[in-house]
Protein backbone atom coordinates (compact mmCIF):
# COMPACT_ATOMS: atom_id res chain seq x y z
CA UNK A 1 0.00 0.00 0.00
CA UNK A 2 2.73 2.56 0.88
CA UNK A 3 4.89 1.62 -1.96
CA UNK A 4 2.11 1.95 -4.30
CA UNK A 5 1.48 5.86 -2.70
CA UNK A 6 5.06 6.43 -3.50
CA UNK A 7 5.03 4.95 -6.77
CA UNK A 8 1.84 6.62 -8.09
CA UNK A 9 3.67 10.54 -8.12
CA UNK A 10 7.06 9.75 -10.11
CA UNK A 11 4.67 8.68 -13.14
CA UNK A 12 2.47 11.31 -12.83
CA UNK A 13 5.68 13.54 -12.28
CA UNK A 14 6.47 12.25 -15.63
CA UNK A 15 3.17 12.81 -17.27
CA UNK A 16 2.86 16.69 -16.14
CA UNK A 17 6.48 17.02 -16.97
CA UNK A 18 5.73 16.10 -20.40
CA UNK A 19 2.68 18.01 -20.83
CA UNK A 20 4.24 21.08 -19.57
CA UNK A 21 7.05 20.92 -22.33
CA UNK A 22 4.30 19.77 -24.94
CA UNK A 23 2.36 23.44 -24.13
CA UNK A 24 5.78 25.32 -24.09
CA UNK A 25 6.79 23.98 -27.31
CA UNK A 26 2.72 24.88 -28.53
CA UNK A 27 3.20 28.38 -27.18
CA UNK A 28 6.68 28.78 -28.99
CA UNK A 29 6.18 27.58 -32.51
CA UNK A 30 3.29 29.81 -32.18
CA UNK A 31 5.32 32.43 -31.36
CA UNK A 32 7.52 31.57 -34.10
CA UNK A 33 5.38 30.71 -36.33
CA UNK A 34 2.71 33.98 -36.28
CA UNK A 35 5.30 36.39 -34.17
CA UNK A 36 3.59 40.03 -35.36
CA UNK A 37 0.13 38.34 -35.49
CA UNK A 38 -0.48 37.10 -32.18
CA UNK A 39 1.48 40.48 -30.63
CA UNK A 40 -1.56 42.14 -32.84
CA UNK A 41 -4.21 40.24 -31.24
CA UNK A 42 -3.20 40.10 -27.48
CA UNK A 43 -3.00 44.38 -28.08
CA UNK A 44 -6.15 44.23 -30.39
CA UNK A 45 -7.91 42.86 -26.99
CA UNK A 46 -5.97 44.84 -24.41
CA UNK A 47 -6.45 48.52 -25.98
CA UNK A 48 -10.45 48.95 -25.13
CA UNK A 49 -9.44 47.22 -21.57
CA UNK A 50 -6.29 49.48 -21.01
CA UNK A 51 -8.40 52.82 -22.06
CA UNK A 52 -11.60 51.55 -20.04
CA UNK A 53 -9.07 51.17 -17.03
CA UNK A 54 -7.18 54.67 -17.54
CA UNK A 55 -11.01 56.17 -18.29
CA UNK A 56 -12.21 54.64 -14.92
CA UNK A 57 -9.31 55.73 -13.25
CA UNK A 58 -9.56 59.63 -14.18
CA UNK A 59 -12.80 59.61 -13.70
CA UNK A 60 -12.87 58.27 -10.21
CA UNK A 61 -10.23 60.28 -8.95
CA UNK A 62 -11.93 63.57 -10.74
CA UNK A 63 -15.07 62.14 -7.66
CA UNK A 64 -13.34 61.96 -4.95
CA UNK A 65 -11.44 65.19 -5.90
CA UNK A 66 -14.81 66.73 -5.15
CA UNK A 67 -14.91 65.83 -1.38
CA UNK A 68 -11.73 67.65 -0.67
CA UNK A 69 -11.42 70.18 1.72
CA UNK A 70 -12.04 73.53 0.28
CA UNK A 71 -8.35 75.19 2.05
CA UNK A 72 -6.66 72.67 0.34
CA UNK A 73 -8.05 73.39 -2.88
CA UNK A 74 -7.13 76.92 -2.46
CA UNK A 75 -3.55 76.31 -1.16
CA UNK A 76 -3.10 73.54 -4.50
CA UNK A 77 -4.67 76.57 -6.78
CA UNK A 78 -2.08 78.65 -5.20
CA UNK A 79 1.09 76.36 -5.74
CA UNK A 80 -0.35 75.98 -9.21
CA UNK A 81 -0.29 79.36 -10.28
CA UNK A 82 3.00 79.72 -8.84
CA UNK A 83 4.23 76.83 -10.91
CA UNK A 84 2.03 78.35 -14.07
CA UNK A 85 4.02 82.01 -13.97
CA UNK A 86 7.58 79.98 -12.91
CA UNK A 87 7.00 77.96 -16.33
CA UNK A 88 5.82 81.26 -18.27
CA UNK A 89 9.27 82.54 -17.71
CA UNK A 90 10.73 79.34 -18.23
CA UNK A 91 9.05 79.39 -21.88
CA UNK A 92 9.87 83.20 -22.35
CA UNK A 93 13.65 81.98 -21.54
CA UNK A 94 13.32 78.69 -23.65
CA UNK A 95 11.97 80.51 -27.00
CA UNK A 96 14.44 82.68 -26.58
CA UNK A 97 17.25 80.52 -26.15
CA UNK A 98 15.81 78.54 -29.28
CA UNK A 99 16.30 81.58 -31.57
CA UNK A 100 19.66 82.01 -30.86
CA UNK A 101 20.51 78.76 -31.14
CA UNK A 102 18.53 78.48 -34.45
CA UNK A 103 20.55 81.42 -35.44
CA UNK A 104 23.99 80.08 -34.55
CA UNK A 105 22.86 77.10 -36.33
CA UNK A 106 22.17 78.79 -39.64
CA UNK A 107 25.31 81.26 -39.41
CA UNK A 108 27.86 77.82 -38.75
CA UNK A 109 26.31 76.18 -41.73
CA UNK A 110 24.50 73.05 -40.41
CA UNK A 111 21.21 73.02 -41.88
CA UNK A 112 18.32 73.97 -39.79
CA UNK A 113 16.07 71.18 -40.82
CA UNK A 114 18.37 68.67 -39.78
CA UNK A 115 18.86 70.10 -35.94
CA UNK A 116 14.94 70.02 -35.34
CA UNK A 117 13.38 67.16 -34.36
CA UNK A 118 10.68 66.27 -36.45
CA UNK A 119 7.90 64.97 -34.02
CA UNK A 120 5.52 63.44 -36.73
CA UNK A 121 3.59 61.48 -34.07
CA UNK A 122 1.99 62.22 -30.83
CA UNK A 123 0.72 58.66 -29.48
CA UNK A 124 -1.38 58.00 -26.24
CA UNK A 125 0.38 55.75 -23.69
CA UNK A 126 -1.62 52.32 -23.24
CA UNK A 127 0.21 50.79 -20.86
CA UNK A 128 2.86 51.40 -18.16
CA UNK A 129 5.00 51.19 -15.06
CA UNK A 130 3.79 49.55 -13.00
CA UNK A 131 1.23 48.19 -15.06
CA UNK A 132 4.48 46.82 -16.64
CA UNK A 133 6.77 44.92 -15.07
CA UNK A 134 9.66 46.92 -17.33
CA UNK A 135 10.49 50.59 -17.78
CA UNK A 136 9.03 49.81 -20.55
CA UNK A 137 6.07 51.75 -22.49
CA UNK A 138 3.02 50.60 -25.03
CA UNK A 139 1.76 52.75 -27.21
CA UNK A 140 -0.84 53.17 -29.75
CA UNK A 141 0.84 53.90 -32.79
CA UNK A 142 2.19 51.37 -34.85
CA UNK A 143 3.57 51.05 -38.14
CA UNK A 144 0.48 52.37 -39.86
CA UNK A 145 1.34 55.93 -38.67
CA UNK A 146 5.15 55.53 -39.84
CA UNK A 147 6.64 54.29 -36.72
CA UNK A 148 9.85 51.98 -37.02
CA UNK A 149 12.35 50.02 -34.76
CA UNK A 150 14.87 52.12 -32.96
CA UNK A 151 12.52 55.62 -33.72
CA UNK A 152 13.41 57.92 -30.35
CA UNK A 153 10.53 58.93 -27.95
CA UNK A 154 10.48 61.95 -26.33
CA UNK A 155 8.41 62.50 -23.34
CA UNK A 156 8.28 66.35 -24.58
CA UNK A 157 10.43 68.18 -27.09
CA UNK A 158 14.15 68.05 -25.32
CA UNK A 159 13.17 65.01 -23.05
CA UNK A 160 14.20 61.85 -25.11
CA UNK A 161 13.41 58.88 -22.53
CA UNK A 162 13.68 55.96 -25.07
CA UNK A 163 13.45 53.57 -27.95
CA UNK A 164 10.73 51.84 -30.09
CA UNK A 165 11.64 48.24 -29.97
CA UNK A 166 9.00 46.18 -31.08
CA UNK A 167 6.36 47.37 -33.83
CA UNK A 168 2.65 46.10 -34.24
CA UNK A 169 0.74 47.53 -37.02
CA UNK A 170 -1.81 49.95 -34.21
CA UNK A 171 0.93 49.73 -31.14
CA UNK A 172 4.58 50.23 -30.38
CA UNK A 173 6.58 48.88 -27.31
CA UNK A 174 8.74 51.67 -25.87
CA UNK A 175 11.82 50.74 -24.03
CA UNK A 176 12.66 53.28 -21.71
CA UNK A 177 16.92 54.06 -21.45
CA UNK A 178 16.37 53.32 -17.85
CA UNK A 179 15.34 50.07 -17.65
CA UNK A 180 17.06 47.42 -15.60
CA UNK A 181 20.55 46.73 -16.79
CA UNK A 182 20.29 48.55 -20.54
CA UNK A 183 23.60 50.32 -20.82
CA UNK A 184 23.77 53.40 -23.25
CA UNK A 185 26.36 56.01 -24.25
CA UNK A 186 25.11 59.52 -23.50
CA UNK A 187 27.25 62.77 -23.35
CA UNK A 188 27.70 65.11 -20.87
CA UNK A 189 26.29 67.97 -22.45
CA UNK A 190 28.53 70.48 -20.40
CA UNK A 191 31.87 68.73 -21.17
CA UNK A 192 30.58 66.80 -24.23
CA UNK A 193 32.90 63.88 -23.12
CA UNK A 194 31.37 60.32 -23.97
CA UNK A 195 30.30 57.89 -21.26
CA UNK A 196 28.11 54.18 -20.24
CA UNK A 197 25.73 54.36 -18.52
CA UNK A 198 23.24 51.62 -17.32
CA UNK A 199 19.57 51.83 -16.41
CA UNK A 200 18.26 51.07 -12.86
CA UNK A 201 14.38 50.41 -13.07
CA UNK A 202 12.15 53.62 -12.36
CA UNK A 203 13.99 56.73 -14.54
CA UNK A 204 17.28 55.75 -12.84
CA UNK A 205 20.80 55.69 -13.85
CA UNK A 206 24.35 54.85 -12.86
CA UNK A 207 27.83 55.73 -13.59
CA UNK A 208 30.87 54.24 -12.93
CA UNK A 209 33.54 56.73 -13.72
CA UNK A 210 37.30 57.59 -12.54
CA UNK A 211 37.26 59.99 -9.40
CA UNK A 212 38.71 62.44 -11.54
CA UNK A 213 36.36 62.49 -14.56
CA UNK A 214 34.74 66.23 -14.48
CA UNK A 215 30.82 65.65 -13.48
CA UNK A 216 29.04 67.24 -10.81
CA UNK A 217 25.36 67.69 -9.58
CA UNK A 218 22.85 69.20 -11.99
CA UNK A 219 24.66 67.97 -15.17
CA UNK A 220 22.39 66.71 -17.79
CA UNK A 221 23.04 63.95 -20.05
CA UNK A 222 21.85 64.07 -23.38
CA UNK A 223 21.45 61.42 -26.45
CA UNK A 224 24.43 61.67 -28.89
CA UNK A 225 22.90 61.11 -31.94
CA UNK A 226 20.78 64.35 -30.94
CA UNK A 227 22.32 67.64 -30.53
CA UNK A 228 18.85 68.65 -28.39
CA UNK A 229 17.53 66.30 -25.93
CA UNK A 230 18.15 65.64 -22.44
CA UNK A 231 18.21 62.13 -21.25
CA UNK A 232 19.13 62.68 -17.37
CA UNK A 233 20.32 64.75 -14.70
CA UNK A 234 22.84 63.93 -12.24
CA UNK A 235 21.64 64.23 -9.00
CA UNK A 236 24.26 62.79 -6.86
CA UNK A 237 27.78 61.60 -6.60
CA UNK A 238 29.20 59.31 -4.33
CA UNK A 239 33.17 59.08 -3.89
CA UNK A 240 32.86 57.47 -0.46
CA UNK A 241 34.52 54.17 -2.15
CA UNK A 242 38.23 52.68 -1.37
CA UNK A 243 39.12 52.37 -5.04
CA UNK A 244 39.97 54.88 -8.18
CA UNK A 245 36.16 54.91 -8.99
CA UNK A 246 33.47 57.21 -8.44
CA UNK A 247 29.19 56.16 -8.04
CA UNK A 248 27.23 58.60 -10.12
CA UNK A 249 23.39 58.87 -10.18
CA UNK A 250 21.06 60.48 -12.92
CA UNK A 251 17.44 60.21 -13.36
CA UNK A 252 14.91 61.86 -15.57
CA UNK A 253 13.74 65.28 -14.93
CA UNK A 254 10.40 63.96 -15.40
CA UNK A 255 7.68 62.18 -13.87
CA UNK A 256 7.40 59.71 -17.24
CA UNK A 257 5.40 57.29 -15.54
CA UNK A 258 2.75 59.81 -15.38
CA UNK A 259 2.79 60.49 -18.96
CA UNK A 260 -0.27 60.07 -20.87
CA UNK A 261 1.28 60.59 -24.38
CA UNK A 262 4.53 60.86 -25.35
CA UNK A 263 5.99 61.77 -29.46
CA UNK A 264 8.15 59.13 -31.44
CA UNK A 265 10.56 60.89 -33.83
CA UNK A 266 9.80 59.32 -37.04
CA UNK B 1 -20.76 22.28 -13.78
CA UNK B 2 -18.30 20.69 -10.50
CA UNK B 3 -18.40 23.80 -8.34
CA UNK B 4 -14.32 23.13 -8.04
CA UNK B 5 -14.16 23.50 -11.49
CA UNK B 6 -16.21 26.42 -11.92
CA UNK B 7 -13.90 28.35 -9.07
CA UNK B 8 -11.43 27.39 -11.01
CA UNK B 9 -12.95 29.13 -14.11
CA UNK B 10 -13.78 32.41 -12.19
CA UNK B 11 -10.00 32.40 -10.87
CA UNK B 12 -8.60 31.97 -14.25
CA UNK B 13 -10.82 34.96 -15.76
CA UNK B 14 -10.04 37.34 -12.25
CA UNK B 15 -6.50 36.30 -13.14
CA UNK B 16 -6.54 37.00 -17.05
CA UNK B 17 -8.55 40.68 -15.94
CA UNK B 18 -6.12 41.62 -13.54
CA UNK B 19 -2.96 40.86 -15.85
CA UNK B 20 -4.71 43.90 -17.78
CA UNK B 21 -6.26 46.27 -15.18
CA UNK B 22 -4.24 45.44 -12.31
CA UNK B 23 0.11 46.25 -11.76
CA UNK B 24 2.51 43.15 -12.78
CA UNK B 25 3.24 42.78 -8.57
CA UNK B 26 -0.38 41.76 -7.84
CA UNK B 27 -0.90 39.62 -10.93
CA UNK B 28 2.41 37.50 -10.47
CA UNK B 29 1.00 36.63 -7.17
CA UNK B 30 -1.88 35.78 -7.88
CA UNK B 31 -0.88 33.83 -10.22
CA UNK B 32 1.52 31.98 -8.38
CA UNK B 33 -1.32 31.60 -5.76
CA UNK B 34 -3.21 29.97 -8.60
CA UNK B 35 -0.29 27.81 -9.13
CA UNK B 36 0.24 26.63 -6.46
CA UNK B 37 -3.48 25.69 -5.27
CA UNK B 38 -4.64 24.37 -8.60
CA UNK B 39 -1.44 21.21 -9.23
CA UNK B 40 -0.90 20.96 -12.01
CA UNK B 41 -2.02 24.18 -13.10
CA UNK B 42 -0.76 23.92 -16.91
CA UNK B 43 -2.68 27.49 -17.70
CA UNK B 44 -0.37 29.25 -15.82
CA UNK B 45 1.79 29.01 -18.85
CA UNK B 46 -0.58 30.72 -20.96
CA UNK B 47 -0.58 33.75 -18.75
CA UNK B 48 3.45 33.88 -19.43
CA UNK B 49 3.08 33.67 -23.04
CA UNK B 50 0.21 36.62 -22.44
CA UNK B 51 2.55 38.67 -20.13
CA UNK B 52 5.24 38.46 -23.09
CA UNK B 53 2.81 38.91 -25.83
CA UNK B 54 1.57 42.35 -23.59
CA UNK B 55 4.85 43.96 -22.32
CA UNK B 56 6.97 42.64 -25.30
CA UNK B 57 10.39 43.57 -24.35
CA UNK B 58 11.62 39.98 -24.07
CA UNK B 59 10.39 36.26 -24.11
CA UNK B 60 11.19 34.96 -20.83
CA UNK B 61 7.95 34.90 -18.68
CA UNK B 62 6.88 32.11 -20.84
CA UNK B 63 9.90 30.03 -19.79
CA UNK B 64 9.38 31.02 -16.01
CA UNK B 65 5.69 30.16 -15.81
CA UNK B 66 6.65 26.96 -17.23
CA UNK B 67 9.46 25.94 -15.16
CA UNK B 68 7.15 27.27 -11.48
CA UNK B 69 4.41 25.46 -12.96
CA UNK B 70 6.10 22.05 -12.97
CA UNK B 71 8.64 22.98 -10.20
CA UNK B 72 5.50 23.22 -7.76
CA UNK B 73 4.17 20.36 -8.75
CA UNK B 74 7.19 18.51 -8.06
CA UNK B 75 7.75 19.95 -4.98
CA UNK B 76 3.36 19.70 -4.05
CA UNK B 77 3.97 16.03 -4.52
CA UNK B 78 7.31 14.79 -2.84
CA UNK B 79 5.80 16.99 0.37
CA UNK B 80 2.57 14.86 0.09
CA UNK B 81 4.37 11.17 -0.39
Amino acid sequence: MNSLLRSKPKSTVKKVFATVLFVLACFLSLQFFFPNVLTSTVLFIAKPVWMFRDATVSSSSSFFGLFSHSSTLRKENEKLRDELYALRVREVEFNQMQTEYMDLKTFLGDSASTSVKSFNTLARVLSKPPFTPYDSFVVDKGTLAGVSIGNLVYANEGLVIGRVTKVTSNASFVTLFSSGGEAQEFLVSRTGVSLSVTGKGGGNFEIYVPKDFDIKVGDSLTEPSYDVGIVAEVYAVDETSQNSFKRVYARVPKAIFRSKSVLIGI
Amino acid sequence: MDTDIQLRLLFFVSLLLSFFLLPWWVSVPAVLAYCIYYTPAVEVIAFGFLADNLYGVSYIYTYIASAVCFLVYFIKSHIRT
